[in-house]
């Protein structure tokens, strides 16, 4: 990959470029973003040793930060860049719950020991996969709510962040969030 | 839910939630009124509002750079036939992932090319294919390059292990490690360059150390080959590369910095530089920029080795880093034979005391004869210091290299009877006919060391003429993988069984085991044997590892002809008795076992009666006499088995069955891991360790059992079938769903399949499909035969118990295996109150289990 692929330039482009209407534009905005995501990440692996902790908002920023040249794009632009992120986000941890669980059920058998066991049932333990169904669900009447909870949960944005996003007040953001974290907690331990 | 429901449900909720809860029950009924649905709707979302707990408040941003930090651009793609997983290494040409090939579940790594090397994929296939045929257990097998539209991808072994780089201490290791890592690295080189493949790219970052301690050399062949130059080499390496090309830059040869071809003696000064740097931990030249580095390595000695690192080992390091290549060893197997020589002057140094380090000229003929003496050493001295654990051995097919030769079936047929000969000694472990065979092929022996563990392995080959046979039996070290013993016997063809005897008593002999006086005897019984019958017996054998319904059929056509040619030859007998004992079993089975178990009773009788020493016939009268309700006799024959060959696997397996019906939970589980050591590649033996854990209410522990059982074969249904009933056993109803599902899709809707999903069904409370399954299967059985113990456990499940006693008592008619379960299966706690089954129990002398 050529360095001037991820230039800012390059991703404001794209992204005007997807804001415009060109759809085009989306898959390679994902690729970029996708790439910077896992720099950011590994790079924050290494320092992570000198005590650093990340703070949830601060893979998306960082990444918009790093790819975005802020001057030249609107804020529609910007929202729409957070919104893939948290998109993309929500794949990869998807993703990485499956092969986890594929794994479990033994793609190479010596993982599995007999003293192998389920994970202790765990009231803060989130199924990812039980909740990307359930978005999945949720979507199918509630599109509003269901972009609320990707916005904050995979994304890691603060209920004023989503907000400003989505295009909503914040107070609709906090009842949005209010019922579908309750109708979803409701799902997934029925 | 449609969403003019959802946003009155919603309307309703945020009045409601902001209201203390005495009024907001009345609230929600005053809004909702008949609106049942709605309440309801209401209810939920509140009581899950109260609950406590953080549920999704934190970003799982940890989670999520954890899950980045591992996969690279192609996690989770396919590549070919390869399922990528997480990314590995990050090198030169590419990115390496774990990946799953889908094909046989196998763990393998997948190198996934930059654009670089896909540019060069044409000549890297070509080379690749020539790297795969390098079959060495310290080279990282290649097993394919392939190409999809995404690029190149080289798909090879799956290491587990750490870079050489990041294990060597700052300050070396000590010189034995040193020569032990230096001759694990020579003989790859070695074997590379008997077969004209040059590494090209030999360094420590091309080397992995496993946790056993062994070495594995990367990319053999598959280097791309530098520019030429000094120049080029160098200036990239200023350019935009410095790490990439710097890191080689350092292993490259005098003669390729100025610009002549790599050949076998670039890669001995590569080697040369690892030397140097197990040695002492860092590198013999350096420089602060790579013209620096180039000029020390063109004209400067290599930096000092330490005081301690023996004399021998400084003569090899010197060769190798000679700066012209004709003063170095030619190729890999010259620094192999001096390094062996090295390891030999050690090893006599330290027993003799005094015998100075020969000179350099001496090592060639050293080399030779000493190698042989310490070879023998190290077999003996093993076999001396090891009698508190069972040496295990695994022995191959062997090769038959007759005129005319049809099938296997006459080499594998000796390799199943030194197996079963083996196995009645004690001392030692003898891994079973289905573990040890899966290891055919000459790459068996890597393989065999890594996944049995195995210590030595006994291989060969055998000629026969219509009346002389000769075999040439081979004993391998396999951790060296060097041949420590070979002898060639000759006989005539109807004395093959004392043959066999001669090798298994001659490799005992080897191992320093001492036979007690009735191995003996049993071993000197010298019986000839009709050739004719003999092979009719070894087809038969051939048919019957197949283990399908129609290779039965064949097997017993084979020993029957055996027997009527020689009904005396106990062996048939014994085999025959099993082959009417499978065709008993609802798996592979064609008929009843009703109508079985007396025919295989009479053949185990038969054999026993012959010859009284062999284990198989007493373990299938065991096992007959078991699912009989003959307790005393099952009892009293699986013991008798065992004692005669304490390796045969599933006499191991069916005795734990057996205890586990009797109530003895801790020494079936002991029987059946027993199995699984002798035996852990047998699809039988792991479910049935999942089977017994399972009665023994160690349900995790079975659910880990069968998913070893799939991860080695996925398609095999008695593991999915049963995994599926325990999971439901511990509810977790949908997986257990989705594999009986799957078992019913496997098994074009087999009867036990649809039972077992069934009583799933009425383990998670769909009763309507667990019905519904159930009355069509009671409906089939009217046209074909159904075993009644799955409707019984479907109709107790869904607590119908009166047909669940009808069919039990048609159970007990036909005397179905499950029978002797009755006791032991948690599926069936549900009915043990009920007088009926306390009379059932009684009924089939089970009363007393506890």
């Amino acid at each position: 990959m050529s360095p001037d692929n991820t230039a800012p330039a390059h991703i404001t482009q794209l992204l005007i470029a997807w804001g415009q209407g060109h759809d085009e534009a989306l898959a390679e905005l994902m690729t970029q973003v996708y790439e910077e995501l896992r720099r950011i990440a590994s790079a924050h692996l290494r320092h992570e040793l000198a005590g650093h902790t990340l703070q949830p908002t601060a893979l998306v920023h960082e990444a918009y930060l790093r790819l975005v040249d802020q001057r030249r794009v609107k804020w529609r632009n910007r929202a729409q860049f957070y919104g893939i992120a948290a998109q993309i986000m929500r794949r990869i941890l998807v993703d990485h719950a499956r092969s986890q669980h594929a794994a479990k059920r033994g793609a190479g058998w010596e993982l599995v020991s007999l003293a192998d066991h389920d994970p202790p049932a765990d009231a803060e333990h989130v199924d990812v996969i039980a909740l990307d169904e359930a978005l999945l669900r949720l979507a199918a009447f509630d599109g509003q709510q269901s972009r609320v909870v990707e916005l904050r949960y995979f994304g890691g944005l603060t209920i004023e962040e989503t907000a400003e996003v989505m295009g909503i007040s914040p107070a609709t953001v906090v009842r949005e969030w209010t019922i579908a974290r309750a109708w979803l907690r409701a799902e997934l331990t029925k | 839910m449609t969403p003019e429901r959802w946003s009155a449900i919603k309307e309703v909720f945020a009045e409601a939630v902001t209201r203390e809860p005495p009024a907001r029950e009345a609230f929600v009924a005053a809004r909702c009124g008949d609106d049942v649905e709605l309440r309801e709707g209401v209810e939920r979302l509140l009581a899950s509002d109260a609950a406590p707990g953080g549920f999704i408040d934190e970003s799982p941003v940890q989670g999520l750079v954890a899950a980045l930090a591992v996969r690279g651009r192609f996690s989770g793609a396919a590549r070919g036939c390869y399922r990528l997983g997480r990314r590995v290494a990050t090198g030169g040409m590419g990115e390496v992932y774990e990946a799953t090939d889908t094909r046989t579940a196998q763990r393998v790594a997948i190198k996934v090319l930059t654009e670089e090397g896909t540019q060069a994929s044409a000549r890297l296939k070509r080379e690749a294919e020539h790297a795969s045929e390098l079959d060495h257990p310290n080279i990282c097998t290649v097993y394919e390059v392939g190409e999809d539209q995404a690029g190149a991808y080289i798909a090879m072994e799956f290491l587990d292990g750490t870079n050489l780089v990041d294990a060597v201490p700052a300050d070396g290791v000590d010189s034995a490690t040193a020569l032990s890592m230096a001759l694990q690295l020579a003989e790859a080189i070695a074997h590379a360059h008997g077969r004209n493949i040059v590494h090209r790219d030999l360094k420590s970052a091309n080397v992995m150390v496993l946790a056993d301690g062994r070495l594995k050399v990367l990319d053999f062949g598959l280097a791309r080959r530098l520019p030429g130059d000094v120049e080029s080499a160098v200036s990239v390496a200023s350019l935009t590369e410095v790490g990439v090309i710097a890191g080689t830059l350092s292993y490259l040869a005098p003669e390729l910095l100025k610009g002549e071809r790599a050949d076998s003696r670039s890669d001995i000064w590569a080697f040369g530089i690892i030397l140097h740097e197990l040695l002492t931990g860092r590198q013999p030249f350096e420089g602060r920029t790579p013209f620096e580095l180039t000029s020390a390595i063109l004209r400067e000695p290599p930096f000092d080795l330490p005081s301690h690192v023996p004399a021998g080992l400084r003569v090899v390091h010197d060769n190798c880093l000679a700066k012209d290549p004709t003063d170095r060893y030619h190729d890999g197997s010259g620094l192999l034979e001096a390094l062996r020589a090295v390891q030999s002057g050690i090893r006599v140094r330290r027993h003799t005391k005094s015998r100075s380090w020969l000179g350099r000229a001496a090592l060639g003929a050293l080399a030779g004869a000493t190698l042989l003496a310490a070879g023998w050493w190290a077999v003996r001295e093993q076999a001396h210091a090891i009698p508190s654990r069972p040496i295990s051995i695994a022995v191959l097919p062997f090769r038959d290299a007759s005129v005319a030769t049809e099938t296997g079936y006459f080499g594998d047929g000796v390799a199943e009877a030194l197996i079963d000969r083996l196995g009645t000694i004690e001392s030692l472990r003898v891994f079973s006919r289905e573990s040890a065979m899966r290891f055919r092929d000459e790459q068996a022996l890597a393989a065999i060391k890594r996944e049995l563990s195995a210590d030595m392995v006994v291989r060969g080959s055998l000629r026969r003429t219509t009346d002389r046979i000769r075999v040439t039996a081979e004993l391998v070290d396999a951790s060296t993988i060097r041949p420590v013993w070979q002898q060639t016997y000759e006989r005539s063809t109807n004395e093959i069984l004392a043959l066999e005897n001669d090798i298994v008593r001659d490799i005992a002999d080897r191992l320093g085991i001492s036979l007690s006086a009735s191995r003996q005897s049993t071993l000197r019984v010298v019986r000839a044997v009709d050739p004719v019958v003999y092979e009719a017996y070894l087809k038969g054998r051939f048919q019957w590892n197949k283990r399908t319904s129609a290779s039965l059929e064949q097997a017993v056509t084979f020993f029957t002809s055996a027997i009527e040619r020689d009904p005396t030859y106990a062996p048939a007998h014994a085999a025959l008795a099993d082959c009417y004992n499978q065709q008993g079993t609802v798996l592979v089975g064609t008929a009843s076992p009703v109508d079985m178990r007396p025919r295989a009773k009479a053949e185990a009788i038969a054999s026993i009666q012959t010859d009284e020493s062999l284990a198989e016939a007493h373990a299938t009268l065991a096992y007959v006499s078991h699912y009989d309700w003959d307790w005393a006799t099952a009892d009293r024959e699986f013991r008798r088995a065992l004692e005669l060959n304490p390796n045969l696997a599933l006499a191991h397996a069916w005795y734990s069955n057996y205890l586990i019906t009797r109530g003895r939970r801790d020494e079936a589980v002991a029987e059946v891991r027993r199995a699984e050591e002798i035996d852990p590649f047998s699809l039988v033996v792991v479910t049935n360790v999942g089977w017994t854990l399972s009665n023994a209410r160690r349900p995790h522990e079975a659910i880990a059992a069968y998913r070893r059982a799939l991860a080695i074969d996925p398609s095999y249904v008695q593991a999915r079938m049963r995994l599926g009933s325990e999971l439901a056993n511990v509810g977790q109803f949908d997986e257990a769903i989705r594999h009986h599902q799957q078992v019913v899709d496997m098994t074009n809707g087999g009867p036990v399949a649809r039972a077992s999903l069934a009583q799933s069904y009425a383990k998670a409370g769909r009763r309507a499909d667990a019905e519904e399954i159930v009355r069509n299967l009671a409906e089939f059985s009217r046209q074909r035969y159904v075993s009644p113990v799955n409707m019984y456990l479907t109709y107790f499940q869904l607590g119908d118990r009166e047909k669940g006693f009808e069919w039990l008592a048609r159970a007990f008619r036909e005397r179905s295996n499950g029978i002797v379960y009755l006791a032991a299966e948690p599926s069936l706690d549900i009915v043990r109150d009920d007088p009926r089954f306390q009379r059932a129990l009684i009924q089939a002398g089970l009363s007393n289990v506890p």
